[in-house]
């Protein structure tokens, strides 16, 4: 389904057709008062791209909606530092990757990044359908070996192929930064395709 | 060399074409009912904390209250007596606490600050009986 589709489909939750006229501003301004109706709506408009970040991120489905509803918890909590600098949409983004990396980092000293990782590749492939080890699939796992900072902007690169100047917008960082940022991250990305994909083959 | 670039540029093509064509997926119908079932217990919570704060609040006033209202009593009306001196036989505490407060009031020449702080404490006393009511309104 491509992404126009997804997000104009009705998901019917919240049937207020007033809320659904207002914009993104005037419902964090209104959310920011206390009113959840609004923050719903904001909910019902970002839930497919903020569940597609998560996804993203974590590789799961189970996983990224729970990171998915971490992200708008966190963002209702911190709606009252949000003085529309940018636009919802990227502090959803900025929002959205700092919980999945959080959560990341927290299972990475736990370990259980590597058994994940080493289930994925090692045990579990001989014993999953050939669709699931789709060399497709095995790359974009790859990014999550990725360095917080590279795996963030790889993802929302290919998200929704968004400009340069958005992602440097997100990740605060200057264009040249990003621009050097991304050169790296693809060079460290075809490395641990190379290694991860490639060689086990 | 030129075999090195060849594969470079394929892997690169294959990488952006591996992570251009990942679908966009829906989210599933339980991500935004999810988010205002979690929405309304923060909220829960929350009320729950201010609750908690307003009756520790209403009892250190009451405490402090209370404490100020019978040190200024026991002052003024010199009811440390009956701990020194004992009370009469005929009369009860009831009737010399009465007389006394009768007495030093009636007499009373000074300024109002006394009179004052008693108001105060009365008051105080019906704030933290106002919160209290404001508690039981606002608890499910």
């Amino acid at each position: 389904m491509t992404r126009a589709a997804v997000i104009t489909a009705p998901a019917g939750l919240v049937n207020d057709a007033s809320l659904e006229q207002l914009d993104d501003i005037t419902l964090v301004r209104r959310s920011q008062k206390g009113d959840r109706d609004a923050f719903s709506q904001l909910v019902k408009r970002h839930q497919h791209l903020v569940y597609n970040v998560s996804y993203r991120f974590m590789r799961d489905a189970v996983q990224a909606e729970d990171m998915a509803q971490e992200a708008f918890l966190k963002a209702f909590r911190l709606l009252k530092g949000f003085r529309g600098d940018c636009s919802f949409t990227t502090w959803m983004y900025r929002v959205t990757s700092s919980v999945c990396l959080t959560e990341l980092a927290r299972r990475k000293r736990r370990g259980e990044v590597t058994l994940h990782h080493e289930a994925g590749n090692k045990l579990s492939a001989p014993q999953t359908a050939p669709e699931e080890t789709d060399l497709k699939e095995q790359i974009r796992r790859c990014v999550s070996y990725l360095s917080d900072r590279y795996a963030t902007i790889i993802t929302l690169y290919y998200l929704n192929g968004s400009s340069y100047d958005e992602i440097a917008q997100v990740m605060d960082v200057p264009l040249g930064t990003l621009k050097t940022w991304m050169f790296r991250a693809r060079k460290q990305l075809r490395r641990i395709v190379e290694k991860e994909v490639f060689s086990n083959e | 060399m030129n075999e090195l670039l060849k594969h470079k540029n394929a892997l690169d093509a294959l990488i952006n074409e591996a992570l251009s064509d990942e679908p966009f997926l829906k989210a599933p119908i339980t991500l935004q009912r999810g988010v205002e079932a979690r929405l309304r217990i923060a909220a829960l919570r929350d009320r729950e904390k201010k609750r908690f704060a307003i009756s520790m609040a209403t009892l250190a006033l009451l405490f402090v209250a209370g404490f100020i209202a019978a040190a200024v009593l026991v002052w003024f009306t010199k009811l440390s007596f009956l701990y020194t001196e004992g009370v009469s036989g005929g009369k009860g505490q009831f009737d010399y606490y009465i007389t006394a407060m009768t007495m030093a009031l009636a007499s009373y020449q000074g300024a109002y600050s006394l009179i004052m702080s008693l108001v105060l404490a009365v008051g105080a006393g019906i704030v933290a009986l106002a919160m209290q009511v404001h508690k039981f309104i606002f608890t499910d």
